[in-house]
């Protein structure tokens, strides 16, 4: 029997209004030389990207103290210059293939980046979502000062 | 039960919330916790026991009072991970946003 391993999940959502075409912020979105892309070889290590359906991408962050995340994904609509969609697997997703779905609009000269990224675990925290939540761990955590830190 | 668990537990239950930001203005004593709440000393203490256990209190005995002292440090861990995946796509996007302003003001 297979066990029941079932992990409540949550979606986030971030907009962003790019000053450049649809055209320009997509291919931006997909060349690992630009800055702020999860694959920007700047700011990771040991990146691959092969921007096409069916194949992957991967690369590592390692903090000051020696820890290391990979990350992996492969893509799963590239639609040019509208939407590119791939998985995303990370120590932080607990062993769920989430999936980041970028959408690029015109909007005028420039373009409505949408970034959603769903299926995250939500077991333990799922709560940690609801209505306050946030608010009051960071309403405690930031006005704390810590002593024994 | 590893110690996320137990810091959520301690904090799913509403009186442990409120007695959590009470001690964010500072230590009290255990009768000074207990006395906006209608509830017993008795009460409070189970609270503060479970809070202890989760490491979100401490408590330092000075003659006959005991004084219990937020510690923060926990509910960071937690606070991190909440706002791990939005923290970690704003940073891109606002990387990713200046990139292309620094472009278009170059002719």
């Amino acid at each position: 029997m297979i066990p029941d391993i079932a992990i409540k999940t949550y979606e986030l959502r971030i907009q962003r209004t790019i000053p450049a075409s649809p055209a320009e912020t997509f291919d931006g979105w997909l060349d690992k030389s630009n800055p702020g892309t999860p694959w920007c070889e700047a700011e990771a290590d040991e990146v691959i990207l092969e921007p096409k359906v069916g194949k992957l991408f991967f690369f590592a962050r390692s903090k000051d103290d020696g820890r290391r995340f990979p990350h992996y994904g492969r893509f799963t609509a590239i639609d040019r210059p509208h939407r590119v969609s791939y998985t995303w697997m990370s120590p932080f997703t607990r062993g769920l293939e989430s999936v980041v779905t970028v959408t690029f609009q015109k909007k005028g000269e420039d373009t409505l980046l949408t970034l959603t990224h769903a299926n995250l675990p939500d077991d333990d925290f799922g709560h940690l979502h609801e209505g306050g939540w946030k608010q009051l761990l960071d309403a405690i955590a930031e006005g704390f000062v810590p002593r024994h830190a | 039960m590893d110690s996320l668990t137990s810091i959520l537990g301690a904090i799913s239950h509403p009186s442990r919330r409120a007695i959590l930001g009470r001690l964010a203005r500072g230590p009290a004593r255990v009768t000074e916790i207990a006395e906006p709440f209608d509830m017993s000393l008795n009460a409070v203490s189970k609270h503060l026991k479970v809070l202890e256990e989760a490491g979100l209190v401490r408590r330092e005995v000075q003659g006959r009072d005991h004084y219990i002292e937020l510690r923060g440090e926990p509910l960071r861990a937690v606070s991190a991970w909440v706002h791990g995946f939005e923290k970690f796509w704003t940073q891109h996007l606002d990387r990713f946003e200046a990139h292309f302003k620094e472009k278009r003001k170059k002719p």
